[in-house]
C-alpha cells in the first residue's frame, strides 16, 4: 500500500513538472523572441547570442522534462538537473528585479504560451518556479524515502543488491 | 495499472534505464498530447494578444500626475507635423526659451542643429510611406537588423501589433512598415504635435539628470520618478528602435569623456485614433560629426495604447 501510494505520488509529481517544463520549451521554441528581450533588457546580453542561449534553454528543458516523465520513480539526476535549472532561472529573475527595480519586464520563461497558473510578471513566475522547486524537492524526497525503504526491504530478501536500484519504486510490492 | 505497467527484468544491472519503463512511455505520452494540442492550438490562432490593462497599484499616481496636465493638453491647438515650415519657426522660439542646465554653453549653432534635426523627424512621421521616412532620416539614423543588432522592445511590440512571432533576421523596413500601420485598438504613430511657447518644453542639459535642469520644468518631474519606468510599460508601449544613430551614445562618450550634451524635449501629441498624451523625445550631441542625434522616443499615455517606431 505504503509503495502503491508513493509511486503514484512520484508519478504525479514527475508528470506535474515534467508538463511545465516540456510546454516551457515548446513555448520558447515557438516564440524566443520574449526571452531573447527578457536577456538583452535585464543583463545586455546581445540579441544574436541571446536567441542561442533561448534556443539551448528550451532543448534542456524538452529533453529534461521527458526525461523526468519517462524515467519517474527511476532516475533521480533529471530532479537534481532541473532543480539546479529552476535555481537558475529564479536567480536571473531575482536578479533583473534587482538590476531594474522599477521596469516591468516579462521573463519570457513560456514564450508564446502563458505559464500555467501563473501571470507574466516576474513575482508570479518567481511564485511558479519556487512551486516547481517545492514539487522536485518532494520528488528527490519520496525517491530517497521510497529506496531507503526498499533497501530495508531487500535486506530482508534474498535480492541481489544489484537489483536494488531497478527495485526502487517500480516493481516491489509489499 | 501503473504497478503492472512497470515491469523490470531482472538480472539488467544497475542500470535502470535500461529497462523499459511502461509508466514512463505513458507519462511521455500524456506529455506529447498536451505539447501537440497547446501546438496546434498556437498556431491556429488568429487573434491578436490582449493589450494589458494598466497596473491598477500605479493608476493613482499616474492620474495624480496626469490629471492637472490632461485638461490643459486638450486646449492646445495641434500643428500637424506636415506643417514643417509653421514646425521649424514655433521649434526655433523654444529653442531660444530652453533651459539650459548651469554650466552648459549651447552655441547658436546647436540650436540651430536641434531645430534642423527635430524639423526633419517631424516632417519624416508624416510621410506616407517608411520608405519615405527612412529616407528623410538617414542623415541621422540608418536601419537595423533583428535580431542581430536590434532592441529587445521591438519584438515584444511586433508581437503586439501582429499576434505573430517576429521572424529572424527581420529587416528595419519590414518592421517599419508593420508599425506604422498598427493595429485596429493600437495606433501606430504620432499624428500632430502641439507647438506653442509652454506648450512643449525643450531642456539642454547632461546625460546624468542630476546635473540637468529637467527636474525645474513641470513636465519632466512627475513626483513619482520610481513609477515611470512602469507607466511607460504593458499600457503604453515604449517605442521601439528600428534605427540607430550614425554615431551612438556610447561611441561619443568614449571619444569625447563622459559629459555629453542632451537634448530633451516634452511635447503633447495626438496619434491617430488616439487620445493626446505626451512623448519625450532625447537627442544627444556629437562634437565630433556636430549633430544632434536622437537617442530615445518615450510616450506616456494609459487610455489608449500606442505604438511607434523610430
Amino acid at each position: 500500500m505504503v509503495a502503491s501510494v508513493l509511486r503514484v505520488t512520484l508519478f504525479l509529481i514527475a508528470l506535474t513538472v515534467a508538463l511545465a517544463m516540456t510546454v516551457a520549451g515548446l513555448g520558447k521554441f515557438l516564440d524566443p523572441a520574449l526571452g531573447i528581450k527578457f536577456l538583452k533588457s535585464g543583463y545586455g546580453v546581445h540579441a544574436q547570442i541571446g536567441t542561442w542561449i533561448i534556443y539551448a534553454i528550451a532543448i534542456v528543458e524538452l529533453l529534461l522534462g521527458l526525461a523526468l516523465a519517462y524515467g519517474n520513480g527511476r532516475w533521480t539526476w533529471p530532479a537534481v538537473t532541473l532543480l539546479a535549472l529552476t535555481g537558475g532561472f529564479m536567480g536571473l529573475l531575482v536578479g533583473v528585479h534587482l538590476r531594474h527595480p522599477h521596469v516591468a519586464i516579462d521573463c519570457g520563461c513560456f514564450g508564446a504560451l502563458q505559464a500555467p497558473l501563473a501571470g507574466q510578471s516576474i513575482l508570479s513566475h518567481l511564485q511558479f518556479n519556487a512551486a516547481l522547486i517545492v514539487l522536485l524537492l518532494s520528488y528527490i524526497g519520496l525517491l530517497s524515502l521510497n529506496r531507503r525503504r526498499l533497501r530495508r526491504v531487500g535486506s530482508a530478501r534474498p535480492f541481489p543488491s544489484t537489483f536494488e536500484p531497478i527495485a526502487t519504486g517500480l516493481h516491489a510490492r509489499e | 495499472m501503473l504497478l503492472e505497467s512497470q515491469k523490470v527484468t531482472p538480472g539488467s544491472g544497475r542500470d535502470p534505464g535500461g529497462s523499459i519503463s511502461k509508466s514512463g512511455l505513458v507519462a511521455i505520452g500524456l506529455i506529447l498530447a498536451v505539447l501537440v494540442v497547446v501546438g496546434v492550438r498556437e498556431f491556429s490562432r488568429t487573434d491578436l494578444p490582449p493589450l494589458e490593462p494598466f497596473p491598477p497599484s500605479l493608476l493613482g499616481a499616474f492620474e495624480e500626475w496626469r490629471g492637472p496636465l490632461r485638461s490643459e493638453w486638450d486646449s492646445y491647438i495641434l500643428t500637424p507635423f506636415s506643417e514643417s515650415g509653421s514646425i521649424r519657426q514655433q521649434l526655433t522660439v523654444l529653442v531660444e526659451d530652453a533651459v539650459v542646465a548651469p554650466g552648459l554653453e549651447v552655441t547658436p549653432e546647436k540650436r540651430s542643429s536641434l531645430v534642423g534635426a527635430l524639423t526633419a523627424f517631424f516632417d519624416a512621421w508624416s510621410s506616407p510611406s517608411p520608405e519615405e521616412y527612412l529616407r528623410k532620416i538617414a542623415p541621422w539614423r540608418r536601419p537595423m537588423a533583428y535580431p542581430r543588432d536590434g532592441g529587445g522592445g521591438v519584438m515584444g511590440a511586433y508581437k503586439l501589433v501582429t499576434g505573430k512571432t517576429m521572424p529572424m533576421g527581420l529587416s528595419a523596413e519590414s518592421a517599419l512598415s508593420v508599425f506604422w500601420k498598427g493595429r485596429p485598438d493600437c495606433p501606430g504613430r504620432p499624428s500632430a504635435g502641439s507647438f506653442g511657447i509652454d506648450q512643449a518644453l525643450i531642456d539642454f542639459g547632461l546625460e546624468n539628470t542630476d546635473l540637468g535642469p529637467r527636474n525645474s520644468r513641470k513636465w519632466g518631474h512627475t513626483g513619482h520618478p520610481e513609477l515611470e519606468g512602469k507607466w511607460i510599460g504593458p499600457s503604453s508601449t515604449a517605442v521601439p528602435s528600428l534605427t540607430e544613430p550614425l554615431e551612438s551614445y556610447a561611441t561619443v562618450r568614449a571619444a569625447h569623456g563622459p559629459v555629453v550634451e542632451i537634448g530633451w524635449m516634452a511635447l503633447v501629441v495626438q496619434p491617430q485614433g488616439a487620445k493626446r498624451c505626451l512623448m519625450h523625445i532625447k537627442h544627444h550631441w556629437s562634437p565630433g560629426r556636430k549633430k544632434w542625434y536622437l537617442t530615445g522616443i518615450v510616450f506616456v499615455e494609459n487610455e489608449d495604447f500606442i505604438t511607434w517606431a523610430y
